[in-house]
Parts: structure tokens; sequence; C-alpha cells
């Protein structure tokens, strides 16, 4: 070992690989970062990739609908001081009631439409939702602080971790279980897996297919809402946050395979150790290596790694 | 008053005219039969009826109200039961959510135990995907499911079509036991056997119309008429 990290530093003259071999505790700091930053894109994630699974609609609002989530986290938790939970709580709602008017009054008259007028649409909501933010709350950037209880770090026994990532570590898969519960076992479930794979023949059931449409709309627009909410703490809500984020996302759902829900979750993993560890690795190229990761992916499995090839099954 | 009347229904699909005028009705606990060769519209006009493709003129009425162009979900709570040609069974879910998807609980209705009373074969293969059964198990389930949503009428598309002949045999045990039960029934098929022993009135359609109109018994007893008609 201590051979490796001496080759590290001296031969490969690379201080970062070198730290990671030699202290367990830094590698471990980074496992967990890329966990609870892989955890937070997902919840952001899945909703993209539920609504494009059920609606086929690409959703460029999405980021959007994240940097809303953290906007109304900071007014309901610092401007009116009703607490960090409550602000989580009226983001996920507030994204739900845009949802219901941009689904009802826009997107409902694409679905039938091309990918590239759906992408022009949502693209518009994208400018329409971003003025709208700076004319709510400006220009500025805004700090929020930790939930109470959450602020501070716990040991670990390697080394000490700040709680509120810890919390994001168990979150995630909170989500996870909870949306594959959701589509196994519940009949509301049942029926948006129907509506994938044959929306027509749903319809002509009796059910009132719009109806699911807009419920898919409104669940996948309040994670993007809780994504940007529990975000807030670490990255200041601020104008521009919405364009970085739907990048990730689209990489994440790209490489876990569009519509694919645990895809999505593995997607995220993979963003997170690859940038965290790309960083310390090769500081300065960390954003160039999901970039790496989404062409090798779409090279070598075109439609994902849990997704399908376009026109087998849904 | 019929329960089911088309009058003078056109339906198109974009730039080409499917439909020219077809007008019949159904009496409650009816089978009415629709024969014809492939493309003479028998299926477009099941799906006029159920809501898939709304008709260009003419009016479709069920129980007096007027229908026409409603959405298929909207049909279908009405009480009319759409059985595909194709059979569409969700391939992903298993045949006990094919079924529950479409439940619409009315007392004394249909729920599983009635429908696996009925089609025996489907209770021990509840938990297989929709996509790995065979044809005759699909045509089971497809009208077992909508059986679910408790339809007063059925519009059952080719149902003997691709299968064996003793599963057809059974398929026509099973289609009378719910015309004995009350449920009227709209049959698209070209197995006239089939046809013969199950429907009490035919309507022969070509190209779009209906161009024969007569009881069963009739065609059983002249059967030039039907030759006129179908033979290529």
């Amino acid at each position: 070992m201590e051979s490796l990290v001496r080759f590290a530093r001296e031969e490969l003259g690379n201080p970062g690989l070198a730290t990671l071999l030699d202290q367990p505790s830094f590698a471990f700091i980074q496992v967990l970062n890329s966990v609870s930053q892989g955890m937070n894109l997902f919840i952001i994630a899945s909703g993209l990739s539920l609504i494009f699974g059920v609606l086929r609609v690409i959703n460029f609002a999405h980021g959007a609908f994240y940097m809303f989530g953290a906007y109304i986290l900071y007014s309901v938790a610092e401007s009116y001081e009703l607490g960090f939970w409550t602000g989580v709580v009226a983001a996920a709602a507030g994204l739900a009631a845009m949802s219901i008017v941009i689904e009802r009054g826009l997107f409902r008259f694409i679905y039938d439409k091309e990918h590239l007028m759906q992408l022009l649409l949502t693209f518009a909501v994208v400018l329409i939702l971003t003025d709208l933010a700076k004319m709510i709350w400006g220009t500025d950037q805004y700090s929020v602080s930790y939930p109470d209880g959450f602020g501070g770090a716990v040991d670990l026994g390697l080394t000490r971790y700040p709680t509120y990532r810890l919390l994001l570590i168990v979150v995630g898969p909170v989500i996870l279980v909870g949306l594959m519960l959701f589509t196994a076992r519940t009949r509301w479930g049942r029926l948006t897996r129907a509506a994938t794979q044959d929306r027509e023949m749903l319809g002509a059931l009796g059910v009132n297919v719009p109806m699911i449409y807009t419920g898919v709309f409104i669940l996948g627009s309040a994670l993007a809402g809780i994504g940007g909410a529990l975000a807030a703490p670490f990255n200041s809500p601020t104008p521009g946050m919405d364009a970085t984020i739907i990048v990730d996302c689209f990489v994440i759902v790209i490489v876990g395979g569009l519509g694919s829900i645990v895809g999505s979750f593995i997607g995220a993993l993979i963003y997170g150790f690859v940038f965290n560890f790309g960083s310390v690795i090769v500081p300065n190229w960390q954003d160039v290596f999901p970039f790496l990761i989404l062409l090798v992916v779409l090279l070598w499995r075109p439609w994902g790694l849990f997704g399908r090839p376009e026109g087998e099954g849904a | 008053m019929a329960q089911l009347e088309l009058r003078d229904v056109h339906t198109a699909y974009g730039q080409s005219q499917v439909l020219f005028g077809v007008s019949f009705s159904v009496e409650p606990g009816e089978c009415v039969a629709l024969i014809g060769r492939n493309g003479v519209g028998k299926t477009t006009t099941i799906r006029s009826i159920a809501g898939l493709v709304a008709p260009r003129r003419g009016a479709i009425e069920w129980l007096g109200e007027n229908i026409t162009g409603r959405p298929s979900h909207r049909v279908a709570k009405l009480g009319i039961g759409y059985v595909p040609e194709e059979r569409r069974i969700f391939p992903e879910l298993t045949v006990w959510e094919n079924l529950d998807i479409a439940r619409r609980e009315t007392p004394g209705g249909w729920d599983e135990e009635r429908v696996f009373e009925l089609f025996p074969d489907l209770r021990p293969i509840q938990t297989r995907l929709g996509g790995v059964l065979s044809g005759g198990q699909q045509q089971m389930l497809t009208i077992a499911r909508s059986l679910m949503g408790n339809p007063r009428l059925l519009l059952l598309d080719e149902p003997s079509e691709g299968l064996a002949p003793r599963v057809v045999e059974s398929l026509r045990e099973q289609v009378r036991s719910l015309k004995d039960e009350g449920l009227s029934i709209v049959l698209a098929e070209q197995n006239l056997s089939f046809v013969l022993s199950l429907s009490d009135r035919c309507h022969i359609m070509e190209k779009g119309e209906i161009r024969h109109s007569g009881s069963t018994g009739e065609l059983r007893d002249h059967p030039e008429i039907l030759e006129q008609y179908l033979t290529v």
C-alpha cells in the first residue's frame, strides 16, 4: 500500500489519489459525499424519469421546478420562520399546485406531438418560470440554515460526518422503496403501469387516463420540489440553479434508462461517485466525467442501464 | 326502445373513410353479428361504438342517450365493454392485475371469483405476466377483463381468430353463457359456425356498408346469401 501511495504521489504526481489511498477516513468521506449527493439528485431525477415513463414527455422545466422548491423552502422556513419541515411540505404542495396548472393548461395538448414540439413547449415553460422566480425572489443568493437537530455532525468511528447529509443518505432509499411499492402494490401504481403499456386500451376499460397523467405529473413535480427544498441548505437558492440541475438529471436518467426508477437510483449513485472521486483525482475536470459516462453508456447501451430498446415491450 | 342504436354512422381515419352510413340496433340481451371479409369495416364499427374513433356523421345512442364522440372511458362507464381483436392484454401486468385495473364494482356484479368460475383456466395462472400467455388464455383474459367493468353490452371483435378449434369450442360455450345471463353482444366474426350458433341477427357488411340484414335462422336456411357476399 505504501509503495502505491508513493507511486501515486511521486510517479503520477497525483496528490489527490495518494491521499485517497493513504487516508481511509478521507476515502470514506468521499464515499459518503458521493452517496449523499447521489441521493439528492435521485429524488429530483426520479420525478423526471417517472413523468417520462408515463407521459412520454421530456420535461425541460423539471429543473425550474427544483429551483422553485428551493425558493419556496427559503420563503417558508427563513422569511416566514415557519420551520424547515413545513417548508419541505410547502415546496411539495406548491409544486403539486403549479404542476396541475401546467399539465392541464399546456402539456395536455402536446402528448401526441413529436418530441421536438414537446421540448420547445417545456423550454418555453422554463423561460416563463425562471423570469417568474426573478420577479418573486429577485436575483439574490439566499442562505438557508439546516433544520433543528441536523446542523451538527455524527461520529461514525472513522470520521465525523454532517448529520444533514446522512439524512439525505436515508431519505433517498426511502423514496426509492416508496415509489417501488407505489408502482408494484397500489391500484394507482397498476393503473400507471397499464397506462405506459397501452393507453388507449386502458381508456376503453373505463379508466380516465388523462387523470392518471395529471396524477403522475403532480407526483413527479412534487419530487422535484422536495429535492429542491432538501438541497437548499447546501445549494443556496439562486437564479440559474435550475440549469445545472436539469443537465445532471438528464445524465442520470439517460444512464439509468428513461422511465426506470431503479435506473435513476443507480444512475444517481454512479453520478455521485464519478463526480466526487473525479474531483479528487483529476481536480477541475469533475464536470467532464458525468458526460464521459453518458457517452460510454450511450455507445454501449443507448437505452440506458435499466431501460429497454424503443419498441420492445412498453 | 333499442338498447344500442347506430344511425347512419360515417367514420374515417384521416383521409380514408371506412364507414359509409352504418345503421343497426341491438335489443337488450340480444346477440347481433357483423360479418364480412377483412377490411369491410367491422372493427371500425366496433371502435366507433366504443368511443375509440369519433364518427364524422351519424349518431350512436345508448339507452336513448346520444354517446357519439364521447371519450372511451366514459362510454365504458356507461356499460359498454370493449374486447379488441388484438386482445391487448397488458404484457407487463399479471393476469390478476389485468383484471384489477378494469374493476368497477357493482353489487352482485362480476369479480375475480365469478370470472374464474366462467374461465377456470385463468385461476391457476393469476400471477403470470400477460405477455407470456397463450392465445387462448389471452382471449379469455381479455373477455374476463371487460367483465370486471360490469358491462351490459359486450363488443366482441373476432374472438375466435387464431385459436385452436377446441379452444374456439369452449369459447363458444363461455360466450353463450354470458348471453344467457342477459348480456347483449355485438359480435364481429369471420368464423361462420361460431356466428351462426351464437347470434340472433346478422348484418353482412361490404365496403363500409351493411348490405344484408336478417335473422340468423334465415341465413342458416339460405346459405346462398352468405356465399354471395363472403366468397372471394
